[in-house]
């Protein structure tokens, strides 16, 4: 199974074309402007089919899409 | 009082002596802030070209907003039963058939500078202002506070990043401080704008996850004006070009009677005895 957190590097780092190697746990995704708006729609399509859940709109939230970190701990550790 | 008519009808809303005089005078401070940054002022036509704002993506994220300019469709027939009977007893126009519709009314006042300015390049940063009537379907209509249609003024900037980062640190402070000035509880507010389906909307994600747009908050219940920074998304959109890359651009809008409401709202009817919009009110 793979983690939610390596899935989610490997989706960010694709859609932005760099390395997975540059992107950490702790990378600022969204101010560092590493996502486009294609892209962010992107991101959530992928959480909601690892979370296997429709986000609220509450959830679309900067503080909790601020790096990988974030993310996890707000939607869990879920792999699939 | 300017708000007797308003009482008759909720969607028109006659502004007249002083409190004319005080929307006058805000509009003239705004435009010395464009003024102050070398911008010019533009007037254009409130009607839009629906493809190029289709172009914009207007309709797939607003579709419950748009309206527009329609006519009837020339055959006698259809004339002459429209002219015997154009409106039912509930006050609803009986619409005949109608000719294509080529435009739609402009829901903001900076829409027509992204079209006017389509396939150029930028030499330098350009700093505008327009003043448009716009127009939004409503479903509940209130004089002043929520009216179809209503005066927006707008100062724009089209650059780089940064000249339009600059431009936005500049004008924020100036809102903050003409709010004070004014006596106006008002609060910079996050916010996004009402997308159609929002949750499938890149461009509501975007402007939700990097908060692009600032509301100005009169008393957390009304915003009387917006920031707006729209990345490259119009340079985009319409091949608007500053340097080797696609225009930024970013917008500081007043809606013109809300900003009277709340004149009324916090300073009473008197118009005359309400502070008066100053041009210095630089931080």
């Amino acid at each position: 199974m793979t983690s939610m957190r390596t899935r989610l590097r490997r989706h960010i780092a694709t859609l932005a074309e760099v390395s997975e190697a540059s992107i950490d746990d702790q990378t600022p995704i969204l101010e560092d402007g590493y996502l486009d708006s294609a892209n962010l729609l992107e991101l959530i399509y992928l959480i909601e089919e690892m979370t296997d859940t429709e986000l609220d709109l509450d959830e679309i939230q900067p503080e909790i899409f601020r790096n990988i970190d974030t993310i996890c701990t707000h939607f869990g550790e879920q792999g699939s | 009082m300017a708000m007797k008519h308003a009482e008759r009808h909720r969607t028109l809303a006659s502004i007249e002596g002083p409190a004319l005089d005080f929307m006058t005078r805000l509009d003239e401070v705004l435009c010395s802030w464009s003024a102050a940054l070398g911008g010019q002022p533009r007037v254009y036509s409130p009607l839009l070209p629906v493809d190029k704002l289709h172009q914009s993506d207007h309709f797939s994220s607003f579709p419950h907003q748009a309206t527009f300019a329609v006519s009837a469709a020339a055959e006698a027939d259809n004339l002459k039963t429209f002219a015997a009977d154009p409106v039912d007893g509930d006050g609803f126009l009986k619409t005949p058939a109608l000719n294509p519709v080529r435009y739609c009314l402009t829901p903001g006042a900076c829409y027509p500078i992204y079209l006017d300015l389509e396939n150029q390049h930028l030499d330098e940063p350009l700093y505008l202002t327009v003043r448009s009537v716009c127009f939004r379907h409503e479903t509940v209509t209130e004089a002043l506070r929520r009216q179809p249609a209503f005066n927006m003024r707008e100062i724009v900037c089209l650059g780089t990043s940064n000249e339009v980062s600059e431009f936005l640190a500049v004008l924020r402070p100036r809102v903050e401080a003409l709010c004070a000035a004014l006596g106006l509880d008002v609060t910079l507010q996050p916010a996004t704008d009402p997308f159609f389906e929002p949750k499938h909307n890149s461009s509501y994600i975007t402007q939700k996850l990097s908060m692009l747009k600032l509301e100005m908050q009169y008393q957390s219940d009304l915003a009387i004006g917006s920031i707006n920074d729209h990345r490259q998304g119009f340079g985009t959109k319409f091949d608007i070009a500053r340097g080797a890359e696609p225009a930024h651009s970013a917008c500081v809008a007043f809606g013109l009677e809300r900003w009277l409401y709340c004149m009324y709202d916090a300073h009473g009817p008197d118009a005359e005895a309400w502070p008066v919009a100053a041009a210095d009110v630089s931080p």
